[in-house]
């Protein structure tokens, strides 16, 4: 019996040896970081992995010792999950920052899972960690980025807010302010007029100054006007329906009232699409496009003008196109600007504010707006606006 | 011939001075304040008047006997209850280097004091404290061996463990910078007439019924020369408080209080948690009471000087200081180079009957203690163990444990534009009143806050502290106690 038995014990211990080497040979040659814990809770195994990580010997990491090396901020956190966990015998997850070789510190993610022997008798916890360094510098930088960015935008919400309420104020002056003693030197200036043409002594230089007072007078009223549609644009709330252009440009055309000189006017008008829109803006768009096109027009030459689309998946491009007088391309830009007049022409100028008036209200609707023209050969201005809108309802 | 027939000869032996002004022999600034004239010392008078044949002859003797008790020291050792060795660490490591830096003090005295009878005793004391350090070198360097936390014997004020930053805090003023005037008074009288009575007899009788050979013998051995040179203390103050009362009164405030927080622990620790509770004859407290509340504060009124002005505050000390720094350490016990015992059933008993009025507010954060250990693994220290950084007093560089659990009673202070924080109100007094002396010594925290300390607790152990998994404190048993029922599926 006995040399039976030493030999099955002898062979046992060949076999635990060498399975024993090779658990030590595949964990050295692990990319993981390893431990091992005993059952009480002190660290008896790390391997090479681990040691070559943090420069130090078995000596120094045994025991506690490994967490010598974990950041000052994450070790509270670091030992009291470890050693809840370990009398809990439940598996855990840590993240914690841990120092390599060189100084630096490196974020750890450490899983932790207790380990039993063969008759299921606690014998410690097992660990693996993984350098996510990268990972968690690079959550950082898009909280990072997203908190800068929430804290712009609030910040310029807080400007947009500011300056609204001092165009309120500003509009509100116009209306009032403004309007009403332009109003009174226009009553004024008529009632002399009507005096002036009652008495036969007066000059009739002096009426004619007198009227001029007047027109001048309603001028800056239209002026007063235009501006104030020009601030409530961005004021008001943008209520949205569904809007037949047909309609709009059609109606704008037949309510004429467009200073046309006598001229011949030729329409060209395809059929346009819907939108989505404030009815009552993008009506005021075309008003001052067609006018703008009108106004520009070749003296004693037929005006043509086209109206049309374009549309793409994603939105439509409406266009107004004449063939009057154009205007240089370095112009593009500038003529959406407020109170930026083309050319010294002062019986065309309008109160400078139309076009921003309609770049505004495309801006309002998410669209842009451009322009093309030469110099004698017409002009075409194009609107965009995007179907967001109409997906939007 | 007997030593009174011819002592008197030989005691009184300084003529006056007539090619050299006193003051250059015998400058303020050695020899101490009040500065007064031979006139006022020569009558400096103390009851032991020892002849050199006579101390070489006593020591000689008691030298024999440490000799015959350190030959079996190595297997005694083994025998004895963990944690009555523990509380012979906590002494090993306090004890020889402080009494090596008291014979710089003694030997001041021994030079600058007033009276050739002091200068004579202060000899005498010197070559004591000599002894008084060989002694626990030589019986400790034999436990080391086998007990590596003996080591701290030699290693303890070489580090920067917070233990050792207190002790040298004190030492450093009291033994190494103080004149022979306010040494006598620190020292001699307050330090050796007061508390190390009460450390020396309390402890070589418990040592006694521990049935340690060789600690009692060591005691014995260096109270009865403590007794001798303490002498001076009594002898000095008598005059001192003719002179100046007022200053007497307060080096003995400042004294009375620093020797109190540093005995509370070394002798609190040993007398109510570290002696097995059947070799306990006394309570700290009651020895306290015997030593110090009594014998003491009487021998004040003979001198005229009034009990310290925290008296009331001190007595409520008693009942509680000890207990706290005692727990807050046994949380933080990887800190020290000693173990600890958990009191259980039994002890708790017995300290709720040797402190019926602050003991109940004790007994709430025992049980959390035991009821963690409940469910932790034997051995594993640190699931039962604090993991932050704790605050210390910027005066005594001691953990901020004065007060009652209820009422902790740290303090603070502003001294120019900094911020310092204080255990208790004399130890804030104190400061008060010499804060340029005070005011750079940074306490453990501050030492972090500048870089100059790591602020991870197992680096502080190991890399500031000096500690290892070897050295540090645990639980003298891993947690095992009998009357601990531990969850199922803990290993035992």
């Amino acid at each position: 019996m006995q040399p039976h038995t030493d030999e099955i014990l002898e062979k046992l211990s060949g076999l635990l040896s060498e399975s024993e080497a090779r658990f030590r040979n595949m964990a050295d040659c692990s990319p993981v970081l390893l431990w091992m814990s005993r059952t009480d809770g002190l660290c008896d195994f790390f391997n090479q992995t681990w040691l070559d990580f943090t420069g130090r010997t078995l000596d120094q990491e045994w025991g506690v010792g490994w967490a010598a090396g974990v950041h000052v901020l994450d070790f509270q956190r670091c030992m009291d999950t470890y050693l809840q966990a370990f009398n809990e015998r439940r598996p855990f997850e840590l993240i914690y920052r841990l120092k390599r070789r060189d100084g630096a510190y490196r974020w750890i993610l450490d899983r932790g899972t207790p380990r039993y022997t063969g008759t299921k008798v606690f014998a410690g916890f097992i660990g693996s960690c993984i350098d996510i360094t990268e990972r968690v510098e690079a959550e950082e930088k898009i909280r990072n980025a997203n908190a800068e960015l929430e804290d712009k935008v609030r910040r310029r919400t807080a400007e947009l807010t500011r300056l609204n309420g001092e165009l309120e104020i500003f509009s509100h002056g116009i209306s009032h302010e403004i309007k009403t003693p332009l109003r009174h030197i226009s009553y004024l200036a008529e009632t002399l007029s009507e005096k002036l043409k009652a008495d036969t002594r007066a000059d009739s230089e002096c009426l004619k100054d007198c009227q001029r007072i007047t027109e001048v007078a309603a001028q800056a009223v239209t002026l007063a006007n235009d501006l104030l549609k020009f601030a409530q644009i961005g004021l008001k709330e943008l209520s949205t329906v569904d809007v037949d252009m047909n309609a709009l440009v059609t109606d704008v055309i037949g309510s004429g009232g467009f200073a046309i000189d006598g001229r011949e006017v030729r329409w060209r008008i395809d059929s346009l699409p819907c939108t989505r829109g404030n009815a009552g803006m993008l009506k005021q768009v075309w008003i001052n496009l067609i006018e703008n096109a009108l106004k520009y027009a070749k003296p004693q030459v037929a005006s043509v003008i086209d109206i049309g689309s374009e549309s793409d998946p994603s939105g439509t491009t409406y266009y107004v196109r004449d063939n009057g007088c154009g205007f240089d391309m370095k112009h593009a830009e500038d003529i959406f600007k407020v109170f930026y007049r083309l050319g010294k022409m002062p019986e065309k100028s309008g109160t400078g504010i139309g076009l921003a008036l309609v770049k505004s209200v495309v801006q309002r609707h998410g669209g842009r707006v451009w322009a093309e023209s030469r110099p004698g050969e017409g002009s075409a201005f194009y609107f965009y606006l995007p179907k967001r809108g109409q997906r939007e309802t | 011939m007997k030593r009174e027939d011819w002592l008197s000869l030989a005691q009184k032996l300084d003529w006056d001075f007539s090619y050299v002004d006193e003051r250059l022999a015998f400058p303020e600034a050695l020899s101490g304040r009040p500065w007064l004239g031979h006139d006022d010392w020569k009558d400096w008078e103390e009851p032991f008047k020892t002849s050199y044949g006579e101390y070489v002859k006593t020591q000689t003797q008691k030298e024999a006997n440490v000799a015959s008790v350190m030959a079996g020291i190595a297997t005694q050792g083994a025998a004895l209850p963990p944690e009555w060795l523990s509380a012979v660490k906590l002494h090993a490591a306090t004890l020889p280097l402080a009494e090596f830096a008291a014979v710089i003090g003694n030997l001041r005295a021994a030079r600058f004091g007033r009276d050739g009878a002091w200068r004579t005793m202060a000899t005498f004391g010197a070559l004591d404290e000599c002894r008084h350090t060989q002694i626990p070198l030589a019986i400790m360097h034999k436990l080391t061996p086998t007990h590596p936390q003996f080591d701290w014997t030699r290693s303890f004020y070489h580090s920067n463990n917070w233990v050792a930053i207190a002790a040298r805090h004190l030492f450093d003023e009291l033994l190494l910078t103080s004149d022979p005037i306010e040494f006598a008074v620190g020292t001699n009288f307050v330090f050796e007439t007061g508390f190390t009575n009460l450390q020396f007899m309390g402890l070589s009788a418990s040592a006694h019924d521990v049935g340690d050979k060789t600690f009692e013998e060591m005691l014995k051995s260096i109270q009865t020369d403590e007794a001798r040179h303490s002498q001076i203390g009594p002898a000095v103050l008598r005059v001192l408080v003719r002179h100046d009362r007022a200053y007497a009164q307060r080096l003995l405030d400042k004294w009375f209080w620093r020797s109190w927080l540093l005995f509370a622990i070394v002798t609190g620790f040993t007398m109510d948690y570290l002696t097995p509770l059947k070799a306990r004859r006394m309570s700290f407290k009651e020895f306290m009471e015997e030593w110090i509340l009594s014998h003491f504060s009487r021998s004040l009124s003979e001198f005229g000087l009034e009990k310290p002005w925290y008296w009331d505050f001190f007595l409520g000390q008693i009942e509680n200081y000890h207990h706290m720094v005692y727990l807050g350490a046994y949380t933080y016990r990887a800190s020290v180079w000693f173990d600890f015992v958990m009191p259980g059933p039994a002890e708790r008993a017995w300290l709720k009957s040797k402190y019926p009025q602050s003991w109940d507010a004790f007994e709430p954060a025992w049980e959390r203690v035991a009821a963690r250990w409940r469910e932790s693994d034997a051995g594993n220290d640190f699931a039962v163990h604090g993991t932050a950084i704790i605050g210390f007093c910027n005066m005594c560089q001691i953990v901020l444990a004065a007060g009652t659990p209820a009422r902790n009673a740290a303090c603070t202070l502003e001294h120019a534009g900094r911020k310092h924080i204080f255990c208790s109100e004399p130890c804030r007094e104190i400061f008060k009143r010499e804060p340029e002396r005070y005011a750079r010594h940074d306490d453990v925290v501050k030492r972090v806050l500048k870089g100059e300390a790591p602020g991870n607790l197992i680096a502080m152990l190991t890399e500031y502290f000096g500690l290892s998994y070897a050295s540090w404190g645990k639980d003298a048993f891993g947690g095992r106690y009998p009357w601990i029922k531990r969850k199922k599926g803990v290993t035992p």
